[in-house]
């Protein structure tokens, strides 16, 4: 994680609110780490609680389970840097920063299932994709790791994807959530 | 108000709304319809009884269905052309004109057509228009002009057309009494529904029937509405069932877009599609007037619209009864009412532009403008066709029913049997909580079977039995073909006497009949048309229609636009984070695979002369970066790059070459080692994806003991690339604590250092440009900042950007090849003149077998050799892919893979790769440019137009 008093500057666009029942917001600027373990690992024990398609909030960390033996950290800077502090990292183990490698968006409210069922072929159904699941999906064919993480009993799904598609999945997000409008 | 002359009173199902009046023009004349009509509905109000011609004959046509189905109704509305009057709704304003019409549509030169008509038979145009062949122009012509269908405007303005999935416990298709039961029988099992309905109301064929009919419909609809389980789609057609129930539905009337392909995995799928009433064939069948009797009930019904004055009925069911009650309660006089359950029939009908009298079967004539038959129906069984399901036809009720579809597909309504009202709900009911317990055992073991999904309560179910009571079948007659010939396919003018015909020339297997005479082929898609023609091949040979049996039905259900099958265009676009800096700063983009890169900034040259002479700076963030972590990370380096890595120095920085099992190059690059077990590898922009994936092919299938880990960060870092001979004092400026001395940080080396503040950079001493340069790889978040920083420090350097343009010069004076563009699929890396770089005493690496025998294999292999060229003439650039010939002849030696002019040594150079035989320095080849021009060109020696022994890059 680059240390500088600088801020550093998103590729996501501006998400104009539009409709009632959802609002996408540019989550970019939260800390994003992979974490990546041998099943033989120290590391893979201390995160096997956090089994594929599952995620868990640890203080204000997400941790979800993207790809057998990867976690992926999602936080302010200073939490995710003390969560990965706490690994043991001996063995085959790998920590790649992927802050700026990733931009992340959050879609957040009533409608927000069904403005991803615009552009993702997942079920996005309660029973299939409950709070906490993540899965990784073609949104607007990006591939994104998707993580839903409902914010005070709101829908609420976290996209993290190359940050390189940033302006592209700003203007597709941008032209769906017209049909939500109110 | 509106005085449409066949408007009729207020009817009690009727779906206009007589307080909006709609204005329109129909072939030039105004009218008035209301809002709710159709547009044949509103036409038809107004008294007219023609709407189209017919594609070959250019007969008159008028109301056959009165809806989506109805072949006669094919409608031009500004540039959109084929809208079916018959289904869309008027709108006001809109400008309805008839198709393929000359002059007009009351009097059509190509109907003469029809005085050589016996001419027109099936197969007449592979007949006629087969030789010689070099009249195919001509041909070609006369049958565009006869060609049916409307006119495209091809400066039409792009219009949205959308696209959405879902997954649903019970997809139903079809919105009759069947369909509405068993749509709220499913969702109250608890199922989430999805309903679709091929006509803008819910209801079926209660709709148009008596009070109690619509009493029913009333509440069933209200029910389904009512129930939050329920999505219900009207306008939309389930035009696909594939694999598993994925379906496809064409969903129309969006308020933000023409149409929406809807993408459905439905756990369950019932089939409520109903029937569809089906033609007699007869002489005069396709005159204006005569009409089925659905049409004439749904012209009464729904649209209060008297469909004649005078009607003969012919009637083989009891619908056909109703339709007499109808027709008399519109205060249409019935003349006649032959009924086929007595022995009744219809010989022809005749009348110059519609119906004027119909001769009976006894051959006595009644005069009439209107003959309307109910005489039996075509189970539309298409979506279980495609589910795997062949009908079977039953000759007592004279129609097809289903067979065995799968345990996921369940048929309901007319389709499956026949009863009343009543038994149809029921059976509804019944299909809809079979659908729903059987889609629920389904969920369960999705649900099971998804880790992220939440676990089911209870013990795995059992698979739910079909226990429904089947419906009847009613006895019906067998009605196909009166006693006279008529068109069996009205949508592309065919013939009873053309399928007799096909047969007699042999073609009597019905799909052959099929293709050979084109019925059922039209935009009914057999609807109405493919049980006749079956009837009709199977009397010409005197068997049973079971033995002949029938065409198979394949998606689409429904005709389908192509801007639904294309759906919202989702095509990915990467940008740099510094694509809004060059854009605000002249640049211009280019496309480079899914990136946006910046081929200048308005001068080429001199941006080349600026970084020959100063500095300048490139955006090369979407070249291909890759984190490679681990301890057997040189294992597999070696593995996928044909030189050695296992000595790389902390620090150092390599070139490799990849190449795949054909030992074809397909990618290249360098690589470094940041720390013991990390090494970052850069790939070409095209082909990162491309080596992500190959290497994990590896690792995953090969070489899983490898103790490696990949992690793609392209977009992670700005690349910034700092070339020229004041490169080295611009970075002095912007990094601390790093020795920029070529003995501390020489070519081919890599640092991690702060740049302009920002820790973490990764510096690389590496070029592409021929001049001394460094690569700084800045954490993506600040790449804005540090080149600003590296501007506004190198201003008195003379620093200045420069695009892939301007660097695509430098690597050609260079002589750097591209993959991709220098190399194609054939070409092996001795190609490339870097043979010696591969290491085949390792014991493995990708292509190792096909490159020991490219390099060094029994007999002479005469690889291609990429050669500098020089063309004769300094000004004449050929263009890249220019052929390179044997002078004086047309056999081809080579080609131009890259060519420029270089402003550096203000001359034309080339890349070319040629046979060996030629490759030798100073050899002269010809050139062909694209104008046929032949030039000269000669081989230079040496790798590089420009520094041959790489001082500048190594200074």
């Amino acid at each position: 994680m680059a240390e500088t008093n600088l801020k550093a500057v998103s590729q996501v666009g501006s998400f104009p609110t539009v409709s009632p029942t959802v609002r996408i917001t540019d989550a970019s600027e939260l800390a994003k780490v992979a974490v990546k373990g041998a099943s033989s690992t120290n590391l893979a024990t201390q995160l096997a609680a956090i089994t594929p398609g599952h995620s868990t909030m640890r203080g204000t960390v997400l941790i979800g389970s993207v790809r057998p033996g990867e976690w992926l950290y999602i936080g302010p800077l200073d939490a995710v840097a003390a969560a990965v502090a706490d690994l043991d990292l001996a063995g085959h183990t790998a920590v790649t920063d992927v802050t700026h490698a990733r931009s992340a968006v959050r879609i957040t409210g009533s409608s927000a299932a069904d403005l991803l069922a615009r552009c993702c072929s997942l079920d996005f159904a309660d029973a299939m994709f409950p709070d906490e699941a993540t899965a990784t999906g073609s949104v607007a064919s990006v591939r994104c790791d998707i993580v839903r993480n409902d914010l005070e009993m709101e829908n609420s799904y976290l996209l993290v994807f190359d940050r390189s598609y940033s302006e592209y999945l700003t203007r597709i997000l941008n032209e769906l959530v017209q049909e939500f409008a109110g | 108000m509106n005085d449409a002359p066949h408007r009729l009173p207020h009817q009690p199902g009727e779906v206009i709304d007589r307080d909006t009046p709609v204005r329109f023009s129909w072939n030039g004349r105004r009218m008035t319809g209301f809002a709710g009509d159709t547009i044949a509905s509103a036409i038809s109000s107004n008294g007219k009884r023609i709407f189209s011609r017919s594609m070959k004959y250019h007969r008159p046509r008028g109301l056959l269905t009165a809806d989506y189905w109805d072949p006669n109704l094919f409608v031009q509305i500004g540039p959109e052309p084929n809208v079916r009057a018959g289904h869309r709704l008027i709108a006001d304003g809109m400008q309805v004109k008839p198709q393929n019409v000359w002059p007009s549509l009351g009097f059509d030169v190509k109907a003469a057509n029809g005085l050589v008509g016996r001419f027109l038979t099936a197969g007449f145009y592979y007949k006629t228009f087969m030789n010689p062949a070099s009249l195919w122009p001509l041909y070609e012509k006369v049958l565009a002009t006869f060609a049916p269908g409307g006119e495209i405007d091809l400066d039409a303005p792009h219009e949205l057309y959308d696209q959405r999935y879902a997954h649903v416990d019970v997809l139903i298709a079809g919105g009759g009494p069947a369909g509405l039961s068993a749509a709220v029988a499913a969702a109250e099992r608890g199922a989430s529904v999805m309903l679709v309905e091929h006509n803008h109301h819910l209801g079926g064929h209660l709709r148009w029937g008596d009070p109690d009919d619509l009493a029913l419909s009333n509440e069933l609809v209200q029910a389904v509405r009512s129930n939050e389980r329920i999505e219900v789609l009207t306008d939309s057609t389930v035009t696909g069932r594939y694999e598993d129930n994925w379906c496809a539905i064409n969903q129309r009337t969006l308020p933000h877009a023409v149409e929406r392909l809807v993408k459905v995995r439905a756990k369950s799928l019932i089939v409520a599609a109903g029937l569809i009433e089906r033609p007699l064939v007869f002489e005069g069948n396709d005159h204006p007037g005569v009409m089925l009797g659905g049409a004439a009930r749904r012209l009464i019904n729904l649209y209060a619209v008297k469909p004649g004055e005078r009607a003969v009925v012919l009637t083989a069911n009891d619908e056909g009864d109703k339709t007499v009650a109808a027709l008399e309660r519109a205060g249409v006089e019935i003349a006649q009412v032959v009924d086929a359950r007595r022995g009744e029939a219809v010989h022809s009908a005749s009348g110059s532009k519609g119906v004027s009298s119909v001769t009976l079967g006894d051959r006595s004539k009644v005069s009439a403008d209107l003959l309307i038959t109910s005489i039996g129906w075509t189970a539309p069984t298409s979506l279980l066709n495609m589910a795997g399901d062949r009908p079977v036809y039953n000759p007592s009720a004279a129609r097809f029913f289903p067979d065995a579809p799968p345990e996921t597909v369940l048929v309901t309504g007319g389709l499956a049997g026949d009863g009343s009202v009543e038994q149809l709900v029921a059976h509804g009911v019944a299909t809809g909580r079979l659908a729903a317990d059987r889609a629920a055992v389904i969920r369960y073991r999705l649900q099971t079977l998804t880790p992220r999904a939440i676990p089911p309560e209870g013990s795995d179910p059992d698979w739910p039995a079909d226990a429904r009571t089947p419906l009847g079948v009613d006895d019906h007659p067998s009605m196909f073909r009166a006693l006279t010939h008529g068109i069996v396919d009205y949508s592309e003018d065919v013939s009873s006497k053309d399928l007799e015909a096909a047969a007699d020339e042999a073609y009597d297997s019905v799909e052959l009949v099929k293709r050979y005479t084109t019925a059922t082929m039209g935009p009914q898609q057999g609807k109405l048309e493919t049980v006749n023609t079956v009837a009709v091949l199977a009397e010409h040979r005197g068997q049973a229609i079971a033995e002949v049996g029938t065409t198979v039905w394949r998606p689409p259900y429904a005709p389908i636009s192509l801007g639904a099958l294309a759906g919202r265009a989702f095509d990915p676009v990467r940008y740099s984070a510094l694509h809004r800096w060059h854009m605000a700063h002249g640049g211009v983009p280019m496309v480079a695979g899914q990136w946006i890169r910046i081929e200048q900034y308005g001068n080429p040259a001199e941006e080349v002369r600026n970084t020959r002479a100063n500095v300048g700076l490139i955006d090369v963030s979407p070249l291909g970066k890759m984190f490679i972590t681990g301890p057997d990370a040189p294992k597999l380096l070696e593995q996928l790059y044909v030189n050695k890595w296992s000595r790389l120095p902390l620090g150092g920085v390599r070139y490799g070459v990849m190449v795949n099992e054909d030992g074809v190059v397909m990618d290249d690059g360098v690589t470094g080692r940041l720390t013991d077990d990390t090494y970052l590898m850069t790939t070409t922009t095209g082909g990162a994806g491309r080596v992500y994936e190959w290497a994990e092919m590896w690792l995953q299938t090969e070489k899983p003991e490898f103790e490696v880990f990949i992690d793609p960060v392209t977009a992670g870092f700005t690349s910034i690339n700092v070339a020229g001979p004041n490169s080295r004092q611009l970075m002095s400026r912007v990094t601390d604590g790093l020795d920029l001395s070529n003995e501390a940080f020489p070519y081919m080396n890599v640092r991690t250092a702060r740049v302009a503040g920002v820790s973490d950079c990764i510096v690389w001493r590496i070029g592409f440009t021929g001049e001394l340069s460094y690569e700084v790889h800045v954490p993506a978040g600040f790449g804005l900042h540090v080149w600003e920083e590296l501007l506004a420090h190198g201003a008195d350097l003379g620093v200045a950007p420069f695009g892939v343009e301007a660097q695509r010069i430098m690597r050609l004076e260079k002589g750097h090849f591209i993959v991709g563009q220098d190399t194609d699929g054939l070409t092996q890396l001795p190609t490339t003149g870097l043979a010696s770089l591969a290491k085949l005493d390792k014991p493995d690496s990708a292509g190792k077998p096909e490159l020991q025998w490219a390099i060094h294999g029994p007999g002479p292999r005469a690889h291609p050799v990429l050669v500098l060229l020089e063309p004769s003439d300094p000004a004449i650039v050929p263009a890249e892919a220019c052929q390179i010939v044997n002078a004086g002849t047309t056999d081809i030696v080579g080609r131009v893979t890259s060519s420029r002019f270089s402003p550096t040594l203000e001359r034309s150079i080339c890349l070319a790769q040629v046979e060996p035989s030629l490759a030798t320095p100073g050899t002269e080849v010809t050139v062909v440019l694209t104008d046929g021009e032949r030039i000269t060109a000669s081989v230079k020696e040496g790798h590089a137009f420009y520094d041959q022994e790489g001082v500048r890059t190594r200074g």
